[in-house]
Order: C-alpha cells, then sequence, then structure tokens
C-alpha cells in the first residue's frame, strides 16, 4: 500500500475517532433500527447454523478436548494482550501476559494446557479498542456487526488491527486459517450454549439486553473497574 | 418505674464503649458472606433434589433481595405511573421472574468456589461487597453485590456481574416496553414470562457457565483471524 494511502488513511481513522462525541447519558443507540435488522440477521444466522453446529460438537467432542480447543485460542491472544498492555502502560500486567505466553506455549504444550493459569497468571484480555479507551477516546454509537455482533465505531475500527495482532492471521495457508476459525468459533459458542438460550427466552427484550450488556461490560474492562459514577442509577428518592 | 427503665438505659448506653458499632462495610459483607455459603452449602448437597434446591435459593432471595427497592430503581420515573395496585403486581412479578431467571442457573453449579474480594462504601451509605467465582468455566468471574440498609436491614439492592448491572440492564429493557405500552403492557409481559418459567420446569441438563460469552458474541475479534 502506498505511503500516501497510508498516511490518508490513518488521517482519516483519527479524525473519526477524535470526533466521537463522550458518551451522552440519552442515546447509546442512534442507528437502533439498523441495529435491530442485522441483530435480527445475526440470530437467524446463529438458530440456523451456528446453534446447531455447536450442540453437536458439543454432545460428540469431550468436555476435555473443548477445554484444550480453548486454551488453544485464547492462547494466540496473548500477543495482543501483551501489545495493549504496553500500550496502555500496564508493564506489570505485560509481563504477566509474556509469562503466561512462554508458559502456556512450552511447557503447555502450544497452549493445549493452561499451566500458567493454575499458577495465578491468568488472562485479562486487552484489545485495541480498549487501548483506546483508556486513552479517552469515546465508544461512540452501539453498532452491531454483520455475524461478529455487538461493537461499537470504536471499536469496529480497530478490529483490523486485533485480527493483525493474532499469529494465526499471519499462516500463509487459507484453508488452516478457516477451518481453525470455524473450530474456534464453534468451541466457543458451545460453551454457552444454555447460557444464550436462557437469556434469549427469559429476556422481555432480547435486543436491549445484549446491547446494555455488552456496552456495561465493555465499559467495565476499558475502566478496568474504576466504578464510574452512578449517582443516577441507585437513587431511588423522591419515588 | 419509668425512673428505673430510664436509668437502665441510660446506664446501657454509658457502658457501650465508643465505636463498637461494626462499620457498615463489615455488617454488609457478613450479610453477603452468611448468604453466599448458605446457598453453597445447599447447592453442594447431594441429599437433596434439584426443586429443594431451587426453592431453598428462592427462600434465601426472597430474604436477601430488597425487591421494592430495586423495583423503584428499574423503573425510575415510570414508577409513579403505576397506581399502587400496578405497584404490588410489578414487585411480585419482578420478583418472580428474576427467581426464575436466575434460579435455574444456579443449579448448574460446579462445586465452584466464591472468594471475597473486599467491600467498599457507597453513597447513600450503600456498601458494594466484590467476590469473585474460583474454579469451574466462569474461574475468575467478577460478582459485586450492592446493599443498602433499609429499616436496619442490610438487603441487596444490585448485582453487577462482570461489570454489567442488573437494575441497569432491566431499566433498559423496559423503558422500552413502558412507553410503547405503558405499565399494564409491561406487567402482562412479565407475567406471561412467569407462566412460561411455570409451565417448563424441566431439569437443566448440567453444563458450562460462562458470563462472558451471554451475549451470544462467539464470532467478535476474539475468534482466530478470517480475512475479512
Amino acid at each position: 500500500m502506498s505511503h500516501a494511502i497510508t498516511k490518508a488513511l490513518l488521517a482519516t481513522t483519527t479524525a473519526l475517532l477524535l470526533a466521537l462525541p463522550a458518551a451522552a447519558d440519552g442515546d447509546d443507540d442512534p442507528w437502533r433500527g439498523l441495529n435491530e435488522e442485522t441483530h435480527a440477521f445475526n440470530e437467524t444466522v446463529d438458530g440456523y447454523v451456528l446453534e446447531p453446529v455447536a450442540k453437536g460438537y458439543d454432545a460428540v467432542v469431550p468436555e476435555i478436548v473443548q477445554t484444550h480447543v480453548g486454551n488453544f485460542f485464547d492462547n494466540l491472544l496473548v500477543p495482543r494482550t501483551v501489545l495493549n498492555d504496553l500500550l496502555q502502560g500496564d508493564f506489570r500486567e505485560g509481563a504477566k501476559h509474556v509469562s503466561r505466553f512462554v508458559v502456556n506455549t512450552i511447557v503447555g504444550i502450544g497452549g493445549l494446557f493452561d499451566v500458567a493459569g493454575g499458577a495465578g497468571l491468568d488472562h485479562d484480555r486487552e484489545d485495541f479498542g480498549q487501548t483506546l479507551g483508556r486513552w479517552g477516546v469515546a465508544p461512540g454509537p452501539y453498532l452491531v456487526i454483520p455475524l461478529l455482533g455487538p461493537s461499537t465505531v470504536r471499536d469496529a475500527v480497530m478490529l483490523p488491527l486485533d485480527y493483525a495482532a493474532n499469529p494465526a492471521f499471519w499462516v500463509n495457508n487459507g484453508a488452516a486459517t478457516g477451518g481453525a476459525t470455524a473450530l474456534d468459533i464453534t468451541n466457543r459458542r458451545a460453551d454457552a450454549i444454555e447460557e444464550i438460550a436462557e437469556n434469549r427466552a427469559n429476556a422481555i427484550d432480547f435486543y436491549v439486553f445484549v446491547r446494555d450488556a455488552y456496552l456495561q461490560n465493555r465499559e467495565k474492562n476499558v475502566s478496568e473497574g474504576a466504578s464510574p459514577s452512578d449517582d443516577d442509577l441507585y437513587d431511588d428518592e423522591g419515588l | 418505674m419509668n425512673r428505673i427503665a430510664l436509668l437502665l438505659s441510660l446506664s446501657l448506653l454509658c457502658a457501650a464503649p465508643a465505636g463498637s458499632a461494626p462499620a457498615p462495610e463489615a455488617e454488609a459483607r457478613a450479610v453477603i458472606d452468611a448468604t453466599v455459603a448458605d446457598v453453597l452449602a445447599h447447592l453442594a448437597n447431594d441429599d437433596l433434589t434439584l426443586d429443594q434446591k431451587r426453592a431453598h435459593i428462592t427462600d434465601v432471595a426472597y430474604e436477601r433481595f430488597d425487591f421494592e427497592t430495586m423495583s423503584k430503581l428499574v423503573l425510575k420515573r415510570d414508577w409513579r405511573k403505576f397506581s399502587d395496585e400496578q405497584k404490588s403486581r410489578f414487585v411480585v412479578a419482578f420478583r418472580t421472574y428474576l427467581a426464575n431467571n436466575y434460579g435455574s442457573r444456579l443449579t448448574r453449579y460446579h462445586q465452584e468456589a466464591i472468594d471475597m474480594v473486599g467491600e467498599k462504601l457507597e453513597k447513600r451509605g450503600d456498601v458494594t461487597v466484590r467476590t469473585i467465582i474460583r474454579g469451574g468455566d466462569a474461574s475468575g468471574a467478577s460478582i459485586d453485590y450492592r446493599l443498602r440498609n433499609r429499616d436496619g436491614q442490610w438487603r441487596i439492592i444490585d448485582v453487577v456481574i462482570e461489570g454489567i448491572s442488573l437494575v441497569s440492564n432491566f431499566r433498559s429493557q423496559f423503558a422500552d416496553v413502558l412507553h410503547q405500552g405503558g405499565p399494564d403492557e409491561l406487567l402482562a409481559r412479565l407475567e406471561a414470562r412467569n407462566a412460561e418459567a411455570a409451565a417448563t420446569t424441566a431439569d437443566a441438563k448440567p453444563a458450562d457457565d460462562t458470563p462472558g460469552d451471554e451475549t451470544g458474541d462467539a464470532l467478535g475479534p476474539d475468534a482466530t483471524a478470517t480475512a475479512l
């Protein structure tokens, strides 16, 4: 890609992100109509493809193997976490995650065994969207991405970087990458079959449930638990 | 007689050393400690049937949660739109709804442990008690309880799982329904859900519990790279 085009893209992205207004209490979902349609599409895909495949996988594959598969793909995310730890100035976390990666890749045989986790070296995932959030970039409007699910403008823009930071991205074999992706998705979906089915059935409004849960959880991950002002949330005076 | 009573109570006041009253954080934490221990003990007890466990958890919940305050917090300004009769209906329906919604998840418990991480005094004298799940698939997940002291009793007014506040989530969900159909519509929907849940009391098969995947974003950026 030519130098000029790269510069132009970076400039546009930066301008876009800086222009994102700080989240007003009112409307996190100005693109609600579009989001609800994408959500409905994702639900259809999940209902016809993802969930049935995951159920079959869950029934056939032993639990211990599912754990290994999960560990393997989680390990591939650690380099991205380390990078973002450093970008956020979290050097202690970065060092912890480096240790985790080394231990799990070598002793844990390619990441299959979460040896480091047993030693207290947990994986507190970081991605580029969270880093931008720590730097003060507001999340921007809620955005449901086809197939990928809930996101925000800030996080969606950073997705390409997130993918590039995954070692698997650089494997020069399309079939292998595709197969691995399918396995990763299926394994993760199998982990949450009951949870998602229940949430779908129980929610008064599943679209809103997902949006609210996603945004709250995302905010927690970005601010690392530094509790925002919740004056309004717990105020029952005059009611 | 009155004089003696007065003297007795005065002496009691003087006998109490200064600062002996337990700090609110400690009191709230003690409530959570006891509740968690009680619930976990019942879940781990193999002599109990699933229904017995569910029934006990429901009893504990009815005792430890302040559903009236929660109802007000969830509905906020819309609470005033409810008539007195609708208010009581809502508290009951919401309570049943929560018990159905979360009761079944607890029965998938697989001998995980709960670590108490700390307590924090909040505005309005509330206390947040922070816990973390240890073991199982949800290991490392944070569950924070917010308690409020009403009439001398510490009761839970919110549960925040991995940053997701129950009160906030339901407020968002209910707001739409209320603005479109009013209190009757919301009550109808809640009561319909409760009826459905009562009709399907099949035992859930034991499976993994992963709070982080509740939104179904298995395809999120954490999936292995695909050619975009």
